[in-house]
């Protein structure tokens, strides 16, 4: 196919008519900078191309301009084995499609609507268009030869069924026999598309998926036919069961009811007993209640007698008790008189004890203030004598005078000091040693700070002499020389300076403080401390010496007022001598032991009196008791007496005798009612074999029997409802009718489903064969596209191909193959713009000359190559009409002829134009 | 001296497993079976009917099975029917026998109590109803031996007449018990064949409309005769049964087409087509050229069947196919490689017997079984498959070519 013309209107930024053409066979451009609307040029033709005229939806809306409402319109003049067909197509409002063929003088209409549309499609051996927008996969020819703007775009994909069986007819050269192969491909694939989809699904709406649903709709029918039949069996199960149950029930009452009536009967016969026993232990009670007050009247009377009795005995006794006690109580008396005439004599004795201990504790008293007069005298003597030695030590200090401690330190420091620079000036004086081998006398003469000092001498051979001087020493050797030596230095005469300085300072301070030295000073100053050191123990002694007192005039007042004390006592006394010391110290511990034995017998007195009127008084009190008790048996007699009397007079006994008998016969009444009872009783079943008991059991198990009865028939009716349902249903003949449509359908779906997957497997192997058959006929479409690239690229390249066309890999100079994906992106595109230009120059020479598509396609390339692809663009355009578009028309300068080129830019400034060549 | 029919196995309602397709004229053709039996009855002059079990397939089967069948029955009143439930109608809670609707028909009495039931005044009916589905039991055990009666004793019981070859049979019934329990006529249902033994004092009368190919001596009812307790009983079958089930075998041999053609021919020649139906088996051998021959026929049949010339039929292909090729797939093959390829491939893929080798060699295995792998799971054998992509094919190339 051979674009001739294109004319848009209504389509995204076209709202007016514009047409480009007419393109020429060869190289054609349309150039525009970006969105000048290049693309939508090319969308729109394979719109026009591709889709039905009558296409909706969002899809085709979108390709409206912006905001208007205007029907997208396209034309399409091309031309197709030499003969010129137009296309117009109108989608959206008033939607058409022409196909016009030129006959050479004009345009004849040939086909309309879907024929148009079906016609065109078969030229571009594109597939069935759909309710939507035709994919790119459905394009046929296009979709390998127009390399357009659209993601994945400039990817080579492949091409259609059909376009390979048209290239592998055209590498082969076997036109009729493959026309014959594609016939027979073209019916498989109808028949395939019967029930699948393209890609391998069964497709809805199919005879195979109709059946199938069906197939599974009668299956879900029939799940729930048999599943009213289960639940119809389970009710007739669960009356069965209702029914055996009844029957059970009905048998287990007959046998619970004959239980009954004996059980009955028995029970009438122990109510009987019963009542017997009843009566019988009504009079048993009356009895005992007799018996019981006989008892209690027997026992109240002999209690009484024995009261009695008891009593008697008492009294008897209790008298001699009496006589006995009153005896011992005169005795008593006479003791405790006895005992107060100790008590006195030892209260006398303790008294005049008690005196003689004063008088002892007071001369006691007197004697003690002499001693300690006597102390206190000592104490003042021995005080005086510390006090002088005292005195004598501080004059000794005073004598002494020594300098203070500060005093010694400064002396001791100008000392030191003199002595330091003393060291110095002697150190940096001059000094000579003089040895003589002979005889020879010298006039050595010094020169100190102040004055010259000059002797003479002579020395002795081997004599030897030093001098020394601070400034200078003039050596005069008659004879021999003079030696003239000089320090050259003043510091020793300015050290020497000094220290004379010092040694008066030295003396200054030494003749104030009356020393000679300070070495003096510091043995006057360990005298003074010495000094001071007895100064203190003296005064630490005396302290002591004073014991409390503050000083020996208070320690003096002291001892003559225990003087005073002292003479006071002794005048108490009475005693004439003031020397006290011949009176001895009376022995008071006698005195005082005297005294507490005296106290202490005393004390026993008074206990043994004490006592002696305790038990005395005791015995008093036993005897009224005593009187006491005899008094109270004599009332308790007399109420027995009373008792006795008043019981035997209640129940007219004569006698207590009687009143025994009487009881004793009633005793024997009781136990003969006894008796009968408990053999009536025993007569009784027991607990456990009460017959009301099992009456009882039995009703119950009646009752129970009952209830389960009414709530069977109950459940017998609901499930009868449920049966009658079940029953009136026909869930079997419901569910044999199903089985039997499925059976049908399983028939007829095995049979389907058998040609349809028949034909998919023929399909399937068809098409391995003929992608087999389309590969050995591959190699020369691979030399092509190999020659291409290696014309590109400069360097040797081979291409592999796989059987839908696309390459499976490029092999390097190095002899290492790529897939395409590895391939730099520049390589990767440059291959796939040749795998398009090589198909189509292999349709183009072989079936019908066609054109290739390139918008942009060129991104990655560098410009040596691009330039070596306009170079190849140029060569295959003598066999191929190419149409470029591109936004850099300098780019395919020098390739593209006038007629060729066409400024869409400068094509939409012109309204309604109908040609833009630039 | 008393006159019955004894009939059994009616099966109303019943399932048509081997013509599905008919199932309803099936349950249709059996009301019209038994409409016949009734007017027999009538004609006959008989005493009453004994239903020996299995009088409905089902005790769920419909209201209006019921309906109509009791209708037929109370036709004939005052004839009496008897009905005994076998194991298809088993007499439990939900019997199809405990319907109300059977108390409307005073002609018709269900034995469903294993107790004598008199009939008339020399004639006593021992029943043996059928209380479970699955009952391994002895049905006739209960019958009393004669004693000093002097009436007529007859049997009903369903079940299967022993000895047996089959091991545990349901319901078994000894082949002795007539003459142990001193009966005149042991009247049982359960095969469907007609059977007489025991000097004709035991018998099943079979089913009197055949239910499925393949049960033979069907579709009758027997008159029974008995003159007087000891006698032999005298049995008339009568036929009742309209429908006939051909089962014929075919083998391919030599010309496919000819014989595709005879078979035709006798089809078409069918007495009675329109209550015929026909099971055909093909057995032999076709290559993949004649496959298409075989559809051919196959279409043709489902075609009579549509139009009504036969009421049903039922092909069953037991036939080999062979990879020998002499028509359009032999033309093929030899002018297109591709096609010779595809033709080679599912020769391969059919297992086909080779007796002239193809143009193309198959394709390694590994490669051709990555094209069954997609088909795994379709529900159709890959031998089938292929052979089913011949017959396509071979029909495409006559098509194209």
């Amino acid at each position: 196919m051979l674009l001739r013309r294109l004319e848009v209107r209504g389509v995204r930024c076209f709202d007016q008519r514009v047409t480009l053409g007419p393109f020429v066979d060869g190289l054609n451009m349309i150039h525009g900078p970006n969105e000048s609307g290049k693309s939508t040029l090319m969308e729109a033709m394979a719109r026009a191309v591709f889709d039905r005229y009558s296409v909706g939806g969002a899809d085709i809306q979108e390709l409206r301009p912006r905001g208007s409402s205007l029907s997208p319109e396209v034309t399409v003049e091309f031309e197709w084995q030499q003969r010129c067909y137009r296309l117009h197509k109108r989608f959206i409002d008033d939607p058409r499609s022409v196909l016009e063929i030129y006959d050479g003088t004009r345009w004849v209409a040939r086909h309309e609507r879907d024929a148009a549309d079906d016609y065109v499609r078969q030229i571009f051996s594109g597939e069935v268009a759909g309710r939507g927008l035709t994919p790119v996969s459905g394009w046929g020819l296009a979709r390998t030869l127009w390399m357009l703007q659209r993601p994945g775009g400039s990817e080579h994909h492949g091409v259609s069924d059909a376009v390979a069986a048209q290239l592998r007819s055209a590498l082969a050269g076997q036109l009729q026999i493959t026309t014959r192969l594609d016939a027979v491909a073209e019916r498989v694939e109808a028949a395939y598309r019967e029930d699948f989809t393209p890609t391998g699904k069964i497709r809805k709406g199919s005879r195979l998926q109709e059946l199938d649903d069906g197939l599974s709709a009668r299956r879900e029918q029939l799940e729930e036919a048999r599943r009213r039949m289960e639940e119809a069996d389970r009710t007739v199960q669960r009356m069965e069961s209702v029914e055996s149950e009844l029957e059970r029930l009905a048998q287990e009452r007959c046998t619970v009811v004959s239980d009954l009536e004996v059980v009955e009967s028995e029970v009438a016969r122990v109510e009987k007993m019963r009542d017997e026993v009843r009566a019988r232990r009504e009079a048993l009670s009356e009895q005992r209640d007799r018996l019981d007050r006989l008892e209690q009247n027997l026992r109240d009377v002999q209690a009484a007698l024995a009261t009695i009795a008891r009593g008697e005995r008492s009294l008897e006794a209790m008298e001699g008790e009496r006589e006995q006690i009153a005896l011992r109580v005169q005795s008593m008396e006479y003791l405790v008189h006895e005992a107060d005439s100790a008590l006195s004599r030892a209260r006398s004795a303790r008294t005049e004890a008690e005196r003689a201990l004063r008088h002892g504790i007071r001369a006691l008293d007197v004697l003690g203030e002499w001693q300690k007069y006597r102390a206190l005298c000592e104490q003042h003597e021995r005080v005086w004598s510390l006090s002088e030695a005292l005195h004598e030590a501080e004059k000794e200090l005073a004598r002494e005078d020594a300098p203070t401690e500060e005093e010694i330190e400064q002396l001791q420091d100008v000392e030191r000091e003199a002595d330091r620079l003393r060291a110095m000036a002697e150190a940096s004086s001059l000094r000579v040693h003089m040895h003589a081998h002979v005889a020879q006398p010298v006039k050595c003469r010094v020169d100190q700070v102040d004055d010259a000092d000059e002797t003479t001498r002579v020395l002795d051979a081997g004599e030897q002499h030093e001098v020394s001087g601070l400034d200078r020493i003039n050596l005069s050797l008659p004879g021999v020389m003079d030696l003239d030596i000089a320090s050259g230095s003043s510091q020793a005469r300015d050290l020497r300076r000094r220290v004379d300085q010092l040694e008066a300072e030295a003396c200054a301070q030494c003749d104030r403080l009356g020393i000679a030295s300070a070495k003096e000073g510091r043995d006057r100053r360990a005298r003074s401390q010495a000094i001071e050191r007895r100064i203190e123990q003296l005064r630490e002694k005396r302290a002591h010496a004073l014991g409390g007192y503050d000083d020996a005039a208070s320690l003096q007042t002291a001892a003559r007022e225990a003087e005073r004390r002292v003479e006071e006592g002794r005048q108490r006394m009475g005693w004439a001598d003031e020397d006290l010391s011949q009176y001895d110290s009376p022995v008071l511990r006698e005195l005082q032991e005297t005294a507490d034995k005296a106290r202490r017998d005393e004390e026993q007195a008074q206990g043994i009196y004490e006592e002696r009127k305790q038990n005395l008084e005791e015995k008093r009190e036993e005897q009224v008791t005593l009187s006491a008790k005899l008094r109270e048996i004599q009332g308790e007699i007399d109420t027995a007496e009373t008792t006795v009397r008043a019981v035997l007079g209640s129940i007219g006994c004569p006698d207590p005798d009687t009143l025994a008998h009487w009881t004793e016969e009633a005793r024997e009444q009781t136990r003969t009612l006894e008796e009968e009872v408990g053999q009536l009783e025993a007569e009784l079943p027991g607990e456990e074999e009460d017959p009301s008991v099992r009456r009882d059991t039995v009703r119950a198990a009646l009752c129970e029997i009952e209830k389960r009865e009414k709530s069977l028939e109950h459940e017998r009716i609901e499930v009868g409802v449920a049966l009658d349902s079940a029953k009136t249903r026909g869930a079997y003949e419901e569910a044999v009718k199903i089985e039997e449509e499925i059976a049908e359908m399983e028939t007829t779906l095995a049979r389907h489903r058998q040609r349809a997957w028949g034909v998919y497997l023929l399909r399937s192997i068809l098409t391995k064969r003929r992608e087999a058959a389309m590969t050995e006929h591959l190699p020369g479409l691979e030399r092509e596209i190999a020659r291409m690239m290696t014309r590109i690229t400069r360097r040797p390249r081979t291409v592999a191909l796989d059987g839908t066309i696309r390459p499976r890999g490029v092999e390097s100079d190095r002899g290492e193959w790529y897939a395409r994906d590895a391939l730099s992106s520049g390589t990767a595109e440059q291959l796939d713009l040749v795998m398009r230009l090589a198909i189509g120059r292999v349709y183009s020479r072989h079936i019908t000359r066609t054109m290739v598509v390139l918008d942009d396609a060129l991104l990655y390339t560098d410009p040596e190559r691009h330039d070596r692809i306009k170079e190849l663009l140029k060569v295959l355009s003598a066999d191929i009409q190419v149409l470029l578009l591109t936004s850099h028309p300098a780019r395919y300068r020098g390739i593209i002829d006038e007629e060729g080129r066409f400024d869409l830019a400068a094509l939409r400034l012109t309204e309604d134009s109908s040609l833009g060549r630039g | 001296m008393v006159r019955f029919l004894h009939t059994a196995d009616w099966q109303m309602g019943m399932k048509a497993t081997d013509a599905s397709a008919l199932g309803r004229q099936l349950r249709e053709a059996r009301f019209a079976t038994l409409r016949r039996v009734a007017v027999l009855a009538k004609e006959r002059s008989c005493d009453f009917v004994l239903a020996a079990g299995d009088l409905f397939e089902h005790n769920q089967v419909s209201p209006e099975t019921v309906t109509r069948t009791l209708q037929i029955f109370g036709d004939i009143a005052p004839i009496p029917v008897y009905m005994l439930p076998g194991n298809h109608d088993w007499y439990d809670a939900g019997s199809v026998y405990r319907r109300d609707i059977f108390r409307s028909y005073e002609n018709i009495v269900v034995l469903g109590r294993r107790a004598p039931v008199a009939i008339g005044a020399n004639c006593m009916l021992y029943p043996c109803p059928v209380f479970r589905r699955w009952e391994m039991d002895e049905p006739t055990g209960w019958i009393p031996v004669r004693e000093d009666e002097e009436e007529i004793r007859i049997g009903v019981a369903h079940g299967s007449l022993m000895p047996l070859a089959e091991p545990d049979p349901v319901l078994p019934v000894p082949e002795d018990v007539v003459t142990r329990k001193s009966l005149d006529y042991l009247a049982l249902g359960h095969y469907h064949s007609l059977r007489r033994v025991a000097d004709d004092r035991v018998a099943y009368p079979g089913t009197p409309e055949p239910t499925r190919f393949g049960e033979a001596d069907a579709g009758w009812v027997l008159e029974v005769e008995l003159q007087g307790p000891g006698q032999p009983p005298r049995i008339t079958p009568h036929r009742v049964g309209r429908l006939r089930w051909l089962e014929w075998r075919e083998e391919l041999e030599g010309n496919v087409c000819e014989v595709i053609g005879d078979l035709d021919r006798r089809i078409s020649a069918l007495e009675d087509p329109d209550h015929t139906l026909l099971r055909l088996t093909l057995t032999g051998s076709v290559n993949a050229d004649e496959l298409v021959i075989l559809e051919d026929f196959r279409n043709r049949l489902d075609a009579r069947r549509e139009n009504r010339s036969i009421l049903f039929t039922q092909l069953r292909e037991e036939v080999m196919t062979t990879e020998s090729l002499d028509g359009a797939l032999h033309r093929a093959a030899m002018e297109d490689d591709v096609l010779a390829g595809v033709i080679a491939d599912l020769t391969a893929l059919g297992s086909l017997h080779a007796s002239a080798g193809p143009v193309e060699d198959p394709r390694d295995p590994e490669s051709l079984l990555e094209d069954v792998r997609p088909l795994e799971g379709c529900g159709v054998g890959t031998e089938a498959l292929a052979q089913e992509a011949l017959t396509r094919l071979a029909r495409i190339i006559a098509e194209v070519m």
